[in-house]
């Protein structure tokens, strides 16, 4: 196989997929090297950016996928009154944090920390599958544990969790009385 | 007659420890000194002003309020006299660290609201809104209800100071007053919210105009935005077409005629 048809192989692979492709499923499809795939997605990603097209290939919940690039957001949510992002509330991003930095966590340890019942907003976020049932806590009641799941990484745009700032540097922030940025 | 009373109950509450932190970062209070007593009565205050507008005051609002007075009391009793012992914990001290972890979360919160501003506007092959809402504009952020609480509060008390010489007491419809908010937002399409409310005569009539002002919010008629914290706040139609269905029967109930 060509490089030039390998980086079109790849291109089409990432395209067809509902989510993101992993570099590891590329190689597996097309029988390439780690190394490999891994220059070719590269390429790919440094085109698009570059090139002048409506799309953009990212990095996201360890994968890679294909999306319209943000500046012509205005245009394309003309095309459909359904092509537009969906709205979060505070409260809802607010439990997202909390569970983010602190799963597994029961939904009674989410109230605790933000002071308010969080019961609706959990729900809703279930429903939205940004968070997933993660298990059940070995305390009586067996209450159900709750995590973040792939979905929350692709909705936004995070890789892994770790791209998320540690609970350190917010404590820096917050000990310089620092305005945020 | 039945006077029933609505309660408005709002998706955009945040809680007793955001409405905490708010009274503190407003006026640029040290977090690790907190003035009980002075925090405790704006508090209460709110509460309040939140029990008067008829808002539902949740449980949790009341248990905060409890530890404020619990801690206020613990203030005022003289420290024991013996000096052997070990430093006294601050009576503020659990408050204090959870007041701190929750800013914390809301900053991370903020994090994720600007990561998801950008990823927002990007959109896969086939996307389709999973329930269609109102579109948000990036340059500004929704105001919360303490900060229309709070705008409400210093038009009323502006109100208190004028002279006033109606005996009799007033009803106002609060359709018409939802009518007059979504054509003032409608023609200049940005009204401020202290704008709206200063238009207002009486504090009967400027309430009525703050319900009907939470209703449309409700409907998704209408949206309060800054364009930062704390920042003027400005109410802007949504262009959604609402049926004032709800306002007319409380109209009703409290005996308004339409004029």
């Amino acid at each position: 196989m060509k490089r030039e048809e390998a980086k079109a192989i790849t291109e089409a692979l990432i395209f067809a997929s509902p989510e993101p492709v992993e570099r590891k499923r590329i190689a597996e499809v097309t029988g390439m090297e780690g190394k490999e795939v891994q220059e070719i997605l590269k390429e790919l990603v440094d085109e698009y950016s570059s090139m002048d097209r409506g799309l953009r290939i990212v990095q996201a919940a360890r994968g890679y996928r294909m999306t319209t690039k943000p500046e012509y957001h205005e245009w394309v949510s003309k095309l459909s009154d359904s092509i537009r992002p969906f709205r979060l509330s505070f409260a809802a991003l607010e439990t997202l944090a909390v569970v983010a930095y602190k799963q597994p966590i029961t939904q009674l340890e989410i109230q605790e920390i933000r002071g308010v019942n969080s019961s609706g907003v959990l729900r809703t976020l279930l429903e939205r599958r940004l968070l997933k049932v993660v298990g059940r806590k070995k305390v009586v009641g067996r209450p159900l544990l709750y995590g973040t799941s792939k979905e929350f990484l692709i909705h936004f745009g995070l890789n892994d969790l770790s791209d998320l700032p540690s609970m350190e540097e917010f404590e820096e922030i917050l000990a310089e009385g620092a305005e945020p940025p | 007659m039945q006077q029933e009373k609505i309660t408005f109950r709002l998706s955009i509450f945040e809680g007793p420890l955001d409405l905490l932190l708010y009274l503190i970062r407003t006026q640029e209070i040290d977090i690790r000194d907190i003035p009980i007593i002075k925090i405790t009565e704006q508090y209460l205050d709110m509460l309040n002003l939140m029990k008067e507008l008829n808002l539902d005051v949740a449980g949790e609002y009341l248990v905060i309020a409890a530890t404020l007075i619990h801690i206020k009391s613990r203030m005022l009793l003289p420290a024991p006299p013996s000096e052997e012992e070990e430093e006294l914990e601050d009576p503020r001290e659990e408050l204090v660290q959870k007041l701190l972890e929750y800013e914390r979360f809301k900053k991370v919160s903020e994090v994720l609201y600007e990561k998801r501003s950008l990823e927002g506007a990007t959109f896969p092959k086939g996307y389709s809104e999973p329930d269609a809402e109102i579109e948000e504009d990036d340059l500004t952020i929704e105001a919360n209800l303490f900060d229309l609480v709070a705008a409400f509060k210093t038009v009323l008390e502006t109100l208190e100071n004028k002279p006033s010489f109606e005996i009799r007491p007033l009803r106002f419809s609060l359709k018409e007053k939802a009518e007059q908010i979504l054509q003032l937002c409608g023609r200049k399409k940005n009204a401020t919210l202290i704008e709206v409310l200063s238009m207002q005569g009486v504090k009967e009539e400027l309430i009525a105009c703050f319900l009907a002002l939470l209703e449309l919010m409700r409907l998704g008629a209408i949206r309060a935005y800054q364009s930062q914290r704390f920042g003027e706040i400005v109410i802007r139609s949504t262009g959604c077409e609402v049926d004032l269905l709800a306002l007319e029967q409380e109209d009703r109930n409290m005996g308004v005629e339409e004029s």
